[in-house]
């Protein structure tokens, strides 16, 4: 009795992994058996060259290939330590303030007149000194450039403000 | 117009808006000016929600 129970288990575990997994059954599968394909019906048989051409969506694993070395020197992606591309010992064409960019190379703004008290008035100074001149120079922090996605980007900038406090102009730092 | 204010950064350390106000000046020169009179005073602008509550109690 057990054996025919272990027998049926057998065959249905043989049936359900014969249907599920692929589309349709070849005899290309070791045996010399050409079995019956359940999409096209009882009286049909579908042998391997056929079976194949059922089942167009059928994942097959793409091949990786490596990329050759000169296409990989060309590559973004650099381990850098102090400028130093720890990979080949040369120099790191992307830079830490790039690669924090996500590839974007963040160009100074300067800004002048109400434009600049904006970035006052908006951002959060963090420092403050007076030169000799009578100029008054800030460290703003200044959180308004909208980027792409909704996110908020934060710079910082340099700003200096005239003796009589009529006239106000900002530069961006690079980081 | 713009309204500058001197704070005392030490009086909160994480609501900007609980720090307590030294003076308040129409030029930012004069507020940068005192704020480097002592350590921890900081210049910022007068935050609009504020000016609109003054500006209704008047």
């Amino acid at each position: 009795m057990k054996n025919v129970v272990l027998v049926l288990t057998m065959l249905l575990m043989g049936t359900t992994t014969a249907y599920a997994g692929s589309q349709c059954i070849n005899s290309h599968d070791g045996t010399l058996e050409a079995r019956k394909n359940m999409r096209v019906g009882p009286n049909h048989t579908l042998y391997g060259d056929i079976c194949n051409s059922w089942r167009p969506n059928v994942w097959r694993p793409v091949p990786r290939v490596a990329p050759p070395p000169t296409q990989r020197h060309g590559s973004k992606w650099q381990l850098c330590v102090n400028g130093v591309d720890i990979s080949n010992g040369g120099r790191c064409s992307v830079n830490d303030h790039t690669w924090w960019n996500h590839g974007q190379h963040a160009r100074p703004i300067t800004l002048k007149g109400p434009q600049a008290f904006d970035v006052l008035r908006r951002g959060s100074i963090l420092s403050n000194n007076r030169n000799w001149e009578g100029w008054t120079t800030y460290l703003v922090k200044y959180f308004g450039h909208q980027r792409h996605g909704g996110t908020r980007h934060s710079r910082l900038y340099n700003c200096r403000v005239s003796p009589n406090g009529n006239w106000a102009e900002c530069t961006s730092t690079t980081y | 117009m713009t309204i500058w204010q001197v704070v005392d950064a030490n009086t909160s350390k994480g609501l900007p808006s609980l720090m307590k106000v030294i003076e308040t000046f129409n030029n930012i020169q004069d507020a940068s000016a005192m704020a480097k009179s002592t350590v921890g005073w900081k210049v910022r602008a007068k935050p609009p929600a504020r000016r609109k509550k003054d500006e209704d109690n008047e």
